[in-house]
């Protein structure tokens, strides 16, 4: 069955912009060739990107996506990791990136964590940084958050010999403010009856973001919000709509799937989504620490301790998004989302949310499997937006 | 009912659902390895205080294992290490059906079965009710969320001391020292009493003593042959289990410090000698059975003469100055930031105990440290040490392969007999 959410042919704009993304993310290494800046990569939405920008340096998020059967980090990490952790590893070794200039990686996860360790052992990049990140959100963590991101804005200057002043992250924070702020609307677009845009097209967007040039994304994409606002409404073919949350997820093939069967993936509480842009830097602050404040008060992934905390964040999202049911996904071994699994699973049922869980390596596979799995989680939910 | 009055009726119920599953399922085990009268009165010592958990007057904390216990005792807290409690289930044959509940309760089979373990009788509800709940952000992810799930189950108030990564830095001291503080503020809220700062100058001094202690063993068992054997020290797992700050621990430390002298002693009035391999040890064993320590030992010929979680990494601690002397102690763990900080500790250690050889024990769920395996054995073989990892389950004995491990073990110990 053929999902009506999704950019219209005749938006012709949306879609011509739309096979621009798709074009830079599927040859990456070859889009980050041709940057003209230093190429820096980062793993978690909670890099300070803008310290990188106003660097004068291009950050880039290392999704793995090229080295997805990852035999030579799985020999030196263990097979028992995180999959999108070894895949990152496996594109360093492999040396995907050729002219790959630095890594940040921040302390979210044991994995992450162990990856610092294993690039600074085996990948000959010239910078390899990790980034310190509290568990807990108070006013101490705040100060501790804002000391990591002073020094690792001292390590950039140290290291790529360039002055990152007031000026200029104040500037880099406009810039992203303004992503931050098109992407809002986009999600915006998302909350009408049928969304003129498909959680496959969104996912295509937000990985964009994370790739290309700022100002050239900034460009593309207020262009395709202007087309998709002033594009006629899709027909009126009511589906379920679903919200994804979980690990680490940019599995096209997943919500392909999901939407093939009728419903339409409306948000996704992930990384690869609302978390990437949620909020704005404050811009009337000093900014370093409006930096701090901003990453560190994120609305919290199940690495932040507080079950409680990130449950009320997705009940908030499904109502927002009049979501029908939501999908938990699991990277295989990835620990706080396992652990939290059956507390998220168990409050959200007792809002009368229904959850389906799916567990995966970094591709997925057995999507017959999985196919039947969603349909039987689709004819189970009811409407309950009717 | 009083509130009181329905945790302590909790505590009895939870102790009899205990008392009745074990007569269902547990097995009488008697462990192989221990010869010291130390080692006897370590286990009463921890079943003392694990029943003193359940008694209605008991003021009882849950933590993790490096969570630092001499503040516990100054305000006459039992502590309950969980992973403790979950080695203790394993090895009496209970962890499978605590294991069990937890799967049953959408745990996955992946996360680590310390954690799984705890859950499960947490959820089966025979673990004493704690009055507060307190764990670190190291070793691993699991813990965090372990207690802040356990805290809700339990109603109480529960802490992380959130460890910084940068184990060097005097801000990270200062960090840390700061969340003590609240935590001991939190904790006297929960209690309903006020901590005695010149209790807590006591308990410090109490772990510094049993340190002392702990430390001479340390050295003595640099000593060839090994006065002690390793499946009798492994189980002390001084880092993670010791209840540092009680009077009980200082007896068993000054206790294993005479057995070990007076076997050092023995020795040599017998002019004792060895050729053995010398075996360091890294992470646990399985707890449900003690075939593969015994098979190392006694079969293949080698001494475990030494163990990293029984690695005294930290100074003494001033008891004038308690919270920061914690917040040190916490940070110069070898476990916490880059695995250079592991690094560090392994090579005097080799030198010291002249190590021939490494293994591994890598329990399925450990990410944090089998993720490094490859590094130090990379680093060791520099030293002309190999390192052998060891993969399989401290606690969730339901699919372990003895036979599988043996023939790794033999053909590693021919490469080690053959290098001496």
């Amino acid at each position: 069955m053929k999902t009506d959410a999704k950019i219209s042919q005749q938006n012709n704009e949306a879609v011509s912009i739309l096979k621009e993304f798709e074009h830079i993310l599927k040859d990456r290494a070859g889009y980050l060739k041709k940057a003209r800046k230093p190429v820096v990569a980062w793993s978690s939405v909670y890099t300070p990107e803008e310290i990188l920008y106003a660097g004068g340096l291009m950050p880039f998020r290392i999704t793995g996506e090229d080295q997805p059967e990852s035999s030579k980090s799985r020999a030196v990490m263990s097979g028992g990791v995180c999959p999108y952790v070894l895949s990152c590893l496996e594109e360093g070794m492999e040396g995907v990136y050729e002219s790959l200039k630095g890594i940040v990686l921040v302390n979210t996860c044991d994995a992450r964590r162990r990856l610092y360790d294993a690039w600074r052992f085996y990948v000959k990049t010239p910078l390899v940084y990790i980034i310190d990140l509290p568990k807990m959100t108070t006013g101490d963590s705040i100060e501790y958050f804002t000391k990591e991101v002073s020094l690792f804005k001292t390590a950039i200057e140290k290291h790529f010999k360039c002055k990152i002043d007031k000026k200029s992250l104040e500037k880099s924070i406009t810039i992203y403010n303004e992503t931050r702020n098109m992407l809002s609307q986009l999600y915006e677009l998302r909350k009408q009856e049928n969304p003129p845009i498909s959680g496959v097209e969104t996912l295509a967007v937000i990985k964009a973001a994370m790739i290309m040039e700022r100002n050239a994304f900034n460009d593309n994409l207020h262009k395709l919000l202007r087309s998709l606002k002033n594009s006629a409404p899709n027909s009126a073919v009511k589906k379920q709509r679903i919200l994804i949350t979980g690990s680490y997820f940019d599995q096209s093939s997943l919500i392909e799937l999901v939407e093939k069967m009728g419903a339409v993936v409306v948000c996704e509480d992930l990384s690869n989504g609302i978390k990437y842009f949620e909020g704005n830097v404050e811009t009337n602050e000093e900014p370093i620490r409006a930096l701090a404040r901003y990453y560190l008060m994120k609305s919290p992934c199940a690495r932040m301790v507080d079950s409680e905390t990130r449950f009320k964040n997705i009940l908030k999202l499904v109502k927002a998004y009049k979501a029908d049911g939501v999908i938990y996904f699991s990277l295989k071994f990835c620990d706080s989302n396992l652990i939290d699994f059956p507390y998220q699973k168990n409050q959200l049922e007792q809002n009368g949310i229904r959850v389906l869980f799916l567990e995966g390596e970094r591709t997925l596979v057995n999507m017959s499997q999985l196919k039947t799995r969603i349909q039987a989680f689709l004819e189970m939910n009811g409407d309950l937006w009717k | 009912m009083e509130i009181a009055e329905e945790r302590n009726l909790n505590r009895r119920l939870q102790l009899k659902k205990l008392l009745e599953i074990s007569k269902e399922h547990a097995v009488q085990r008697k462990s192989p390895f221990y010869t010291l009268r130390a080692s006897h009165k370590r286990v009463n010592v921890i079943a003392n205080f694990f029943r003193k958990a359940y008694r209605e007057d008991s003021k009882v904390a849950f933590r993790s294992v490096i969570m630092p216990t001499e503040i516990f005792f100054a305000m006459d807290v039992v502590p309950v290490c969980l992973e403790t409690v979950s080695a203790m289930l394993a090895s009496s044959g209970l962890s499978p059906y605590a294991l069990n509940i937890a799967e049953q309760n959408h745990y996955s089979k992946d996360i680590c079965s310390f954690t799984r373990c705890t859950l499960g009788a947490a959820i089966d509800n025979f673990l004493p009710t704690p009055d507060f709940l307190a764990c670190t952000s190291y070793y691993c992810d699991d813990t965090g969320k372990l207690f802040n799930i356990l805290g809700k189950m339990y109603g109480k108030e529960y802490y992380l001391l959130d460890i910084p990564y940068d184990y060097k830095a005097e801000d990270s001291v200062e960090y840390l020292s700061k969340q003590i503080r609240e935590m001991v503020t939190l904790l006297e809220k929960s209690l309903g009493e006020k901590l005695d700062p010149d209790r807590l100058s006591e308990t410090i001094c109490l772990a510094n003593e049993a340190r002392n202690y702990f430390m001479k063993v340390n050295e003595l068992r640099t000593n060839i042959p090994a006065p002690i054997s390793g499946g009798e020290a492994i189980d002390y797992a001084a880092l993670l289990a010791f209840t540092w700050g009680s009077k009980e621990m200082v007896d068993v430390c000054k206790m294993l410090y005479e057995d070990v002298k007076e076997k050092v002693e023995e020795n040599k009035r017998l002019k004792k000698t060895s050729t053995r391999p010398r075996i360091l040890w890294r992470h646990l064993r399985p707890y449900y059975n003690d075939s593969l320590i015994e098979y190392i030992e006694k079969d293949l010929g080698c001494d475990i003469v030494f163990e990293e979680i029984n690695f005294i990494h930290w100074d003494e601690m001033n008891p004038r100055d308690p919270y920061s002397s914690i917040a040190r102690k916490l940070l110069s763990d070898p476990a916490v930031g880059d695995v250079k900080h592991w690094l560090d500790a392994i090579f005097p250690t080799v030198d010291k105990y002249k190590i021939d050889a490494l293994i591994s024990f890598a329990h399925w769920g450990c990410r944090q440290l089998a993720s490094t395996n490859q590094i130090v054995k990379t680093a060791l073989e520099k030293k002309g040490i190999p390192l052998l990892e060891l993969s399989s389950d401290c606690i969730d004995g339901r699919d372990y392969s003895f036979q599988q491990l043996k023939t790794r073990l033999q053909a590693f110990i021919e490469i080690v007999g053959g290098k001496k």
